[in-house]
């Protein structure tokens, strides 16, 4: 197996290509999650709110789509 | 006396068939034709693949479920369609092939007054030579492959438990293939199992997509409300690739296969190879081998179908450049054109374009993601047809009387990693309509409202119900249609 799988590549996004030279997308700009967001994912009171939130999300569209 | 026949008991088909056997009385007919014995929840053979649950968690048999409801059942597939008859049968005719044991080959011809093809997707692994199970990759497209896949994927860990480092590609294998966010929910999925056995370290996790950016999704990608900001499902999606350390290759259609090494092509015309250990690559998808064929005999399988096999229906499939393309041009009823009994439904039907912008390289190689057509469309489809079909029954209408356009309807995709209450996570993503619509929504084609994205726990908890509840609405127990589809 090689450590660096990726052989050959875009040439175009190789210039922006990661640290071991990958032909892979640089995501090094994308915003990462503050310590706090992270918690608030696994925190089990915040996400019973949120899965309160998310069904009432689906159920809407959901009865959008029927009508 | 009316006959219903229906070829497909999928997500789309087995929904029509419960839904049409509830609204038409014991003196009609509903039948259906399906090549399988079992239906399939396929949202959840993400987790079969990881080993987090078995085919029999995803799966049961059609057969005591169409039994109970008074439903006729014929395991086999259809070979071709007769939609004005033959000879002296003017009725709609159907050749069917068993594949059940003990019938297996044998035919027979169905008579129909209606019929829907909800027939799915051909698995279309021979397009990219080395693609698939009988080649070089692994594939969850059915609850069989995904037993396969996890079992591989129990030697991957088997590996990196013994301290060799491994590389796992999981993307699609084709430019042109769809359900981007099926290998986007098997990544995550992959990358939490490894993690959370203190393995993720010895691995290399990369993503292999043919969507021009990061959270495509072969919808175009999508705007969210976040914060205060307007975001875009690209952002959102890049950041957990960045945050879980995923790399991932986007832009590239997958030439060929061989034994631990994908070839592959991107938008630029550049070629690259990548070394895998393990490799779960999604098919491209075309319509089932269906032919169809006039009173006379005459093959009309080209005026039926589109060129890729799916059946087309009241679409606009105009030819025109993408930025004349209108949520308008998507179909709505689901009605065949050239005969008004014959319904298709589900990715059986033959969309007028895709809905991400094409793109192809100087040579001419599609790179771009075909529309997809999840659970809850294709559900939808299903009943609407379903309510037409038993409405121009009762007489009270010539056509049809109900609607699902893609255009006008949302889509929910919850990608889960985990399992338990506490230690799963999952991006929970929502889309209101599916296609979008620039003409209602002129700034993101979408309604803000009822697009969103989060990442969290509680799409763990959401996707867990979904599992449970759907399996439950198929089996058709007590009060099954009051749960949406």
């Amino acid at each position: 197996m090689s450590t660096s799988p990726v052989e050959t590549g875009d040439a175009k996004r190789a210039a922006s290509a990661t640290a071991d030279g990958s032909d892979a997308l640089d995501s090094s700009v994308a915003p990462m999650p503050t310590s706090a967001t992270l918690r608030m994912r696994r925190s089990v009171t915040a996400q019973l709110v949120r899965f309160g939130v998310i069904n009432l999300k689906m159920l809407r569209i959901a009865l959008k789509s029927h009508t | 006396m009316a006959r219903v026949v229906i070829l497909g008991a999928g997500i789309s088909g087995h929904t029509a068939a419960l839904h049409l056997r509830r609204l038409l009385g014991e003196e009609h007919e509903v039948v259906v034709v399906s090549p399988k014995a079992d239906w399939n929840w396929i949202p959840s053979n993400i987790w079969v693949g990881v080993g987090r649950m078995t085919t029999k968690d995803v799966t049961f048999p059609l057969a005591p479920t169409y039994r109970k409801k008074g439903i006729e059942f014929h395991q086999a597939k259809a070979v071709s369609i007769w939609p004005e008859g033959e000879g002296d049968r003017n009725r709609g005719l159907v050749d069917i092939e068993y594949t059940d044991a003990g019938r297996e080959g044998r035919t027979e011809r169905l008579e129909y007054d209606f019929l829907i093809n909800a027939t799915g997707p051909k698995l279309n692994f021979a397009a990219t030579p080395g693609l698939g199970p009988d080649g070089h990759t692994m594939s969850v497209c059915t609850a069989e492959h995904a037993a396969l896949t996890s079992a591989a994927f129990a030697e991957v860990i088997r590996k990196l438990e013994s301290g060799q480092r491994q590389t796992l590609v999981v993307g699609v294998g084709h430019g042109t293939c769809t359900c981007e966010g099926a290998a986007f929910e098997f990544t995550f999925n992959v990358e939490h199992e490894l993690r959370i056995r203190g393995l993720r370290d010895l691995a290399e996790v990369i993503y292999l997509t043919n969507e021009y950016e990061l959270g495509d999704f072969g919808v175009g990608g999508m705007s969210f409300k976040q914060n205060g900001y307007v975001t875009s499902s690209q952002l959102w999606t890049e950041s957990l690739f960045r945050e879980r350390g995923v790399k991932a290759i986007a832009r590239a259609h997958v030439q060929r296969v061989e034994e631990g090494k994908i070839y592959y092509e991107t938008l630029d015309g550049s070629e690259g190879s990548l070394s895998f250990d393990f490799a779960m690559l999604l098919p491209p998808f075309r319509g089932v081998d269906l032919q169809a064929f006039d009173h006379s005999g005459l093959d009309i399988t080209s005026e039926m179908f589109a060129p890729n096999g799916f059946l087309k229906v009241d679409a606009d499939y105009a030819a025109k450049p993408f930025d004349q393309w209108r949520a308008a041009d998507w179909p709505s009823t689901y009605v065949s054109p050239k005969y008004a009994n014959v319904f298709g439904v589900g990715i059986a039907f033959a969309p007028p374009h895709p809905i991400s912008q094409p793109r192809k390289t100087a040579t001419g190689t599609v790179i771009s993601p075909a529309p997809p057509r999840t659970g809850m469309p294709s559900g939808l489809m299903g009943r609407q047809v379903a309510r037409s079909i038993a409405d121009m029954i009762h007489g009270k209408s010539v056509l049809p009387t109900h609607t699902a356009s893609m255009a006008a309807m949302g889509a929910a995709c919850v990608a889960s990693a985990g399992a338990g209450f506490r230690k799963g996570t999952a991006a929970s993503m929502t889309m209101f309509p599916v296609v979008p619509d620039y003409e209602r929504y002129p700034e993101h084609g979408r309604d803000l409202t009822g697009t969103s994205g989060e990442i969290g726990l509680a799409g763990h908890w959401v996707k867990q119900m979904l599992h449970y509840m759907f399996i439950y609405k198929a089996k058709g127990r007590p009060g099954w249609f009051f749960i949406p589809e």
